[in-house]
């Protein structure tokens, strides 16, 4: 080795001995001075702290703010040199959370799968067109997402976990001030709460129920209108659908712009249908347009009827096999042909939308059939419990009658012997 | 019978020329049954065996229709609920005798322990009882599985994993009676050829010489009666005690007939060995103590599992108790013994208490 290249090395080795020894990068000065004011100022930081997941995925506020976190003079951490932006405006959020979450190419290195689009969706929302009118009381990322506390979405905490969206969605839409603006009413947590998809999400805590986001979309969140609505409910409730759109009912509603599914379920307080509904009376009937002397009043009846008898017929088998099973005597077929005849109860409410009669006749016959069959087994079962009794009864008298002609002749002989 | 040889058949003259009938008559005619305070107990024995007598009857009638198999078994059973004629009865009769069984037994052997009457000489009286036992226990536990029911698939699970608990012996034990690592269609078989074949064969021969053993040396006084009172007073064998053996069993069979028809035996759901283990998996009644009892050991004692230790305890308790009339040296002098009246009278409470622990848990 010559000797210059020695004095390279050795300059090499000192440089690297040097910069081992220095100290650790000096702390964010953003958290530390952030901390140390306090109140407000104090929250990003506080919030941050709570399992953020740009925090935790080791993002700085620089990264979103700008500035210099290692200048210890807030001057020069926050001046416009170093790059530091602030707080954004409302309609400055979209595109300062796009920066990143619009680049695949940035945030395939979280997530290769993640979508980078909500940024674009957005500005299709109602939400993000009136922000482009100026409008900044409308939602943006922060409000469905939190600023400095965001969790991913799968955290149960989150604001966008499907059990806390319809709470997310009620903290504006709940506003009946904010509301009035547009005039939009502010009890639609209320009306879906009570409503099955309601029930099932925040009752029973079932995800995979419907939440406000899964009829109205995410972050491009507008109302389906009447044209689509059956199109969002047919992404759950095809066999329902289906029969819809072959029904009478479709040209008709088309023609009267009803909205299809909500025009009998309503949109938002979708209660659990009954079969009253099938009838002419009351709300949601059918009687709600048909009346009496048109086609579609008369079909309404004997579709009524048809399901109406069913339930009857299920019921009174039902009972019959309840009765059947307090003896103790095998139920299992009669349990078997009851399941059919749900099974049927349950095709005839779905074959209701095709409103043919001789559909919902034919489904409703396979039930019939099925209790029909679940209530001769149980009757047989209960005339075969009376039969057991009396043989019982039989066979202990016969039984009693033996061991008293037995103890008899048992005394008569040891009083013989004892003679 | 009348005694004159002159007034009896022809057949039986045939046959007492050829076994001397006679001598087994005389034999008969002079058995005795002492009479005292304790004597009710005796009756518990024929009891038990008259059980058993209707376990073989009920048994092959169900034989008949039952088919042994995974996609069979349960479905033969259904079909001899609801199909066959009597099959209800039959089905319901052989299932609460088996669980009387179990307890006129327990009820005769406690009863025994607490007289003495294993004590000389009637030491393998005795041993062929608590072998009879055993063999009862088992008939019961490979009779559950039978009907392959969801609770039964479960249960023999739980109870094959605690015989699999056995030290040193536990896992060959484990594959060799489930037929592999799980309970499969393998081990219904198993349970099938041990239930109706194998248990049949041993029990019939044990109970042959318990029988002969009871026959030759005649019913045992208790040990805390006097000896000359015991003696003083007795009843013949033929026809006193047999004619009330006969009532007694008459009542039980209207007990199990009154029981077959307003409680007939339940089938459940078939097992299905992906589902999960429903909750509150219990064995039958008389494994129940003992079920509890391993629930209750913590998991490791002394460096040993829990599941083991209580393995052990049941296994060396089972075999002293076996071994008592080697073990209670005041029995062998014809004297009381208060320790094991103490120890059976704890044995009964903790059998009791832990039995009803299971049931309310």
């Amino acid at each position: 080795m010559k000797p210059h290249r020695m004095t390279i090395f050795a300059g090499m080795l000192g440089a690297a001995l040097l910069l081992s020894g220095t100290p650790a990068p000096a702390q964010n000065t953003c958290i530390t001075c952030h901390r140390e004011l306090g109140g407000d100022l104090a929250a990003p930081v506080t919030a941050a702290e709570l399992g953020d997941i740009h925090a935790a995925r080791g993002l700085s506020c620089a990264d979103c703010h700008g500035g210099d976190p290692t200048a210890e003079d807030a001057e020069v951490s926050m001046s416009p040199q170093r790059g530091f932006m602030g707080t954004p405006q409302p309609q400055e959020i979209p595109a300062f959370c796009g920066r990143c979450h619009s680049d695949p190419r940035f945030m395939r290195r979280f997530d290769p799968a993640i979508p980078t689009d909500q940024v674009e969706k957005f500005w299709t929302s109602h939400h993000g067109q009136a922000l482009q009118q100026g409008d900044t009381r409308v939602a943006t990322c922060v409000d469905c997402h939190d600023t400095h506390a965001i969790l991913p979405s799968d955290n149960p905490k989150s604001w966008v976990w499907p059990v806390n969206v319809p709470a997310t969605c009620h903290r504006c839409h709940g506003n009946a001030d904010l509301m009035s603006a547009y005039n939009l009413p502010a009890d639609v947590y209320d009306q879906y709460a009570r409503g099955v998809h309601g029930h099932a999400l925040l009752d029973e805590n079932d995800t995979g129920a419907p939440a406000c986001n899964d009829c109205h979309g995410n972050h491009s969140a507008t109302p389906p209108g009447f044209e689509s609505v059956a199109q969002v409910c047919r992404s759950c409730h095809p066999a329902n659908s289906e029969m819809f759109m072959v029904s009478p009912h479709r040209p008709a509603f088309d023609a009267l712009g009803l909205p299809e599914c909500a025009a009998c379920h309503d949109h938002h307080e979708i209660l659990p249908p009954v079969d009253a509904w099938l009838g002419v009376e009351g709300e949601h009937s059918c009687g709600q347009c048909h009346s009496p002397g048109d086609p579609g009043y008369q079909a309404s009846l004997a579709i009524h009827g048809w399901v109406d008898s069913l339930v009857t017929a299920m019921e009174t088998a039902q009972d019959l096999v309840d009765q059947v099973e307090r003896t103790g005597i095998e139920t299992e077929e009669a349990h078997e042909a009851l399941t059919v005849a749900r099974n049927a109860l349950l095709k005839s409410r779905t074959v209701i939308h095709t409103v043919r009669e001789d559909s919902v006749e034919q489904s409703v016959e396979e039930g019939l059939a099925a209790a029909g069959t679940a209530f001769r087994l149980s009757l047989a079962a209960l005339e075969d419990f009376r039969f057991r009794k009396f043989g019982l009864g039989f066979a202990s008298i016969f039984i009693t009658l033996l061991i008293v002609a037995l103890w008899l002749k048992l005394r008569h002989m040891e009083k013989n012997k004892s003679r | 019978m009348d005694p004159r040889p002159e007034s009896r058949s022809g057949l039986y003259r045939w046959l007492n020329q050829r076994y001397n009938l006679d001598a087994a008559l005389e034999f008969a005619r002079h058995k005795k049954v002492p009479l005292h305070r304790e004597s009710v107990w005796y009756y518990f024995g024929g009891v038990t065996l008259f059980l058993f007598l209707i376990q073989v009857l009920t048994g092959v009638l169900l034989l008949l229709y039952y088919r042994p198999g995974a996609d069979t078994s349960h479905e033969s059973l259904r079909f001899i609920v609801s199909q066959v004629e009597f099959g209800w009865l039959f089905r319901s009769v052989h299932s609460w005798s088996a669980n009387l069984m179990i307890l006129a037994a327990f009820i005769h052997m406690f009863s025994n322990f607490f007289t003495q009457a294993y004590r000389q000489p009637r030491e393998l009286s005795w041993i062929t009882g608590m072998l009879l036992f055993f063999l009862a226990l088992g008939f019961g536990f490979s009779g559950y599985l039978l009907p392959w029911n969801e609770l039964a698939f479960f249960a023999t699970k739980v109870g094959t994993d605690i015989a699999g608990a056995v030290p040193l012996v536990g896992p060959p034990l484990l594959i060799f009676l489930r037929g592999g690592e799980d309970v499969t269609a393998v081990t219904l078989s198993r349970f099938f050829g041990w239930h109706v074949a194998l248990l049949p064969m041993i029990f019939t021969l044990l109970l042959g010489l318990h029988l002969l053993f009871v026959q030759i040396q005649g019913m045992s006084v208790p040990a805390a009666l006097p000896r000359a009172e015991a003696e003083k007073r007795s009843m013949p064998f033929f026809p006193s005690f047999a004619l009330r053996d006969v009532i007694l069993w008459l009542v039980v069979l209207n007990i199990v007939a009154v029981l077959s028809v307003f409680f007939p035996w339940e089938l459940g759901p078939k097992a299905d060995a992906f589902a999960p283990a429903p909750a509150g998996i219990k064995p039958e009644w008389y494994f129940l103590f003992m079920f509890e009892t391993l629930k209750l050991i913590p998991g490791h004692v002394l460096g040993l599992e829990g599941e083991i230790l209580g393995v052990l305890f049941f296994g060396v308790a089972g075999l002293l108790w076996t071994l008592v009339p080697f073990l209670d040296r005041h029995g062998r002098q014809d004297r009381p013994n208060p320790w094991l009246r103490v120890a059976g009278v704890l044995a009964i409470a903790y059998i009791v208490v832990m039995t009803l622990v299971g049931f309310l848990s």
